[in-house]
């Protein structure tokens, strides 16, 4: 007797695949526009003394971690240090002061234009005239 | 076999099943939303039942909260396994390869947005929402992953498992 062909699977696999594409898109539509072209930004660094030091930079990077990089490499006063994570760029140190979760429970924040950052230093865009503070924080959880 | 015997070889192949979780868990650490804990978890529930792996995820989560600390995401361990395990049970009748390779998938797809509940409870709902939409291509990855680690591997774990005698 021939056995019935269920296409259930085929189905489920589709709508499977029109839900990631869907969400794909979703995100591609919901992802803040990126400036070409020079940009002037200002990147403030927030110590765990609450000392402020300010950069000036002009830069064609679309994402902020790439306008750290070319800092870093203009200005020897400027030192970011991370590694790359689950959610991209994780900041660890800058200019040599270490925030060490474990231990301290203590973070790197970004911050853009006085709000608080929703991206990775890898995910953030840069635009002209953008502020970016990189502060010490420490955690209250 | 005596109730007492019985739970202690309960408990015994709850540690063996999470020291099998924990290993491959580690094993595929550095590759970012690849991971064979949703396989595991599948195979493991259809085998030896809901009971059994809720508390196989249990002790799985509190170890992971000793190793790495308390934090967002190992608290969302305390649910997000489970809530597998329960689909699992939903869906036990399904048999084909192709079938639990689209729910582990699936799965994958929607684990950023289940994990943003415990950063909607902490800060909020626009939070979470931000939250889970900056890690969508991060669960894309996880579900093309999922979806393939299942499809290659359900049928030949499930045979080997079939072998193995359930401990009660």
């Amino acid at each position: 007797m021939e056995q019935k062909k269920s296409y259930k699977p085929l189905i489920a696999l589709l709508c499977l695949l029109v839900c990631a594409c869907g969400l794909y898109f979703f995100w591609q539509s919901r992802k803040p526009a990126v400036t070409e072209g020079a940009k002037a930004i200002t990147i403030e660094v927030l110590d765990n003394e609450e000392k402020t030091t300010s950069y000036e930079l002009h830069t064609d990077a679309e994402y902020l971690k790439g306008a750290m990089d070319e800092l870093a490499a203009k200005d020897s006063t400027f030192k970011v240090e991370g590694s790359d994570g689950e959610y991209g760029f994780f900041i660890e140190a800058v200019n040599g002061i270490t925030a060490d979760f474990e231990t301290d429970k203590a973070y790197w924040a970004i911050y853009v234009n006085d709000e608080y950052g929703q991206y990775g230093a890898d995910q953030q865009p840069v635009n002209d005239g953008d502020v970016f503070r990189l502060a010490y924080e420490i955690s209250t959880y | 076999m005596t109730d007492t015997g019985r739970a202690i070889r309960r408990i015994v192949f709850i540690a063996f099943l999470t020291a099998i979780l924990e290993t491959a868990k580690f094993a595929l650490n550095a590759i970012a939303n690849v991971e064979l804990i949703t396989l595991l978890i599948i195979i493991f529930t259809r085998r030896f039942g809901t009971r059994m792996m809720l508390a196989v995820c249990l002790v799985f989560t509190m170890l992971e909260c000793m190793w790495w600390g308390i934090s967002i995401w190992t608290v969302t361990y305390f649910y997000v396994w489970p809530i597998l395990v329960l689909l699992v049970y939903v869906f036990r009748k399904m048999t084909a390869a192709l079938s639990w390779a689209i729910l582990s998938g699936a799965y994958g797809l929607v684990f950023g947005a289940l994990c943003s509940f415990t950063t909607l409870v902490i800060a909020g709902f626009s939070a979470a929402v931000s939250w889970w939409i900056a890690g969508i291509p991060y669960d894309l990855v996880h579900c093309v992953s999922n979806f393939i680690i299942c499809l290659l591997l359900f049928r030949p774990l499930t045979a080997a498992l079939d072998r193995m005698p359930i401990p009660l």
